[in-house]
């Protein structure tokens, strides 16, 4: 049984992946922040990533911040960005329905992913 | 201070808490690696080679910050803070742009504010007011002798839009005023500084960042001196187009 909570932690560990691995990204939020206050105690990061589920229409909803690369264009790395992080999300909510009966909905049920990407700062 | 809620005798590397732990010289990683022993080891170039840096998730995931801010210093200090005559800029002022670029991203971080925009409604992109405006004076201080200051980025109001039709469904989803005030050098001629201004303000707002700009108002609150322009090193500044 996969439990909602253990759910949005594995989304957001793979979201945080994709996004962080997509080219222009420069960090997620707080990002540089962290680094700069030594909070390196934490592995892996999940900063910058939030995610919600709405049972009501069987919705997950993941928010990403991050800080761009200044020689990307902006609007073309949230682009990236969610698509990234959709095939990632995808791929975590099927691999955790197949073979298992789960009491979260998942991609079998019809359930969906949205993401929204803000940029907080351009390094 | 955080609450010490960990069974006793649990050693210090091994403890929870809210705030970094300061033990002895410095933090230690969860693993119970000093961060700033870490640190020494990449600079050796020994931290590779380190069987337990190679297993430790937390030693990794602490070396790929230090290699993602090591990164970010290293572009900071490449590009753009030069003296366009080779002079060769001072250690300390080197120091002070990477610092100053640095604290500028931490405090953009820590105060997003308004949120402006990009794509198509249905993209659901946004981008911090702040981080717009700090493209778009960048892109104005390209010119000689023009220092950015308040840079303000707005929806356009209702009453403004006009014959470009009906308003789409989420209020924000429309082209932004930008309002940005300048100090200029006295040479300057007023409507050529304005047409200059704007032009490398709405190419940056369109190729770096994707925002839609219906008008720049540009206000002029304070002259630069001679000495000052001189200062101004914009990382294109273009040296020698004096009007």
């Amino acid at each position: 049984m996969v439990s909602r909570r253990d759910m949005a932690a594995r989304l957001a560990q793979e979201a945080a992946a994709a996004a962080r691995g997509t080219d222009g990204v420069a960090f997620l939020r707080p990002g540089l922040g962290d680094v700069v206050r030594g909070a390196a105690r934490l592995a892996p990061p999940t900063g910058g990533v939030r995610v919600r589920y709405e049972a009501d229409g069987a919705h997950w909803r993941i928010g990403i911040q991050l800080v761009a690369a200044q020689d990307h264009r902006a609007v073309d790395v949230t682009r990236a960005v969610r698509a990234a992080v959709e095939s990632a999300a995808h791929a975590v909510l099927v691999e955790a329905v197949a073979g298992q009966e789960g009491s979260v909905p998942a991609a079998e049920d019809g359930c969906h992913v949205s993401v929204s990407v803000t940029i907080t700062g351009v390094a | 201070m955080a609450m010490n809620t960990n069974p006793p005798n649990t050693p210090p590397w091994q403890q929870d808490g809210e705030e970094d732990r300061m033990h002895g010289d410095g933090e230690l990683l969860p693993c119970g690696r000093s961060l700033a022993s870490l640190w020494e080891e990449w600079d050796d170039g020994d931290a590779r080679s380190d069987p337990h840096v190679a297993e430790c998730p937390h030693c990794t995931a602490a070396l790929g910050r230090l290699s993602a801010l090591q990164d970010f210093v290293g572009r900071a200090t490449d590009d753009g803070t030069g003296a366009a005559d080779g002079a060769g800029e001072s250690i300390a002022s080197r120091t002070e742009s990477v610092t100053a670029r640095v604290m500028d991203v931490v405090r953009l971080e820590l105060r997003p504010g308004l949120t402006l925009p990009l794509g198509e409604p249905e993209e659901d992109s946004w981008i911090v007011e702040a981080a717009v405006a700090k493209v778009l004076r960048r892109a104005a201080e390209t010119l000689p002798g023009v220092r950015a200051g308040s840079c303000r980025v707005r929806p356009v109001a209702d009453d403004h839009v006009g014959a470009g039709g009906p308003l789409p469904d989420m209020p924000l989803h429309r082209p932004v005023d930008v309002h940005v005030e300048l100090a200029v050098s006295m040479s300057w001629a007023m409507p050529e500084l304005a047409r200059q201004v704007r032009g490398r303000m709405m190419a940056a707002a369109d190729e770096a960042v994707g925002l839609d700009v219906r008008t720049i108002d540009v206000s002029v609150i304070d002259l630069l001196d001679e000495e000052a322009v001189d200062a101004v090193a914009g990382g294109e500044s273009e040296r020698g187009a004096r009007w």
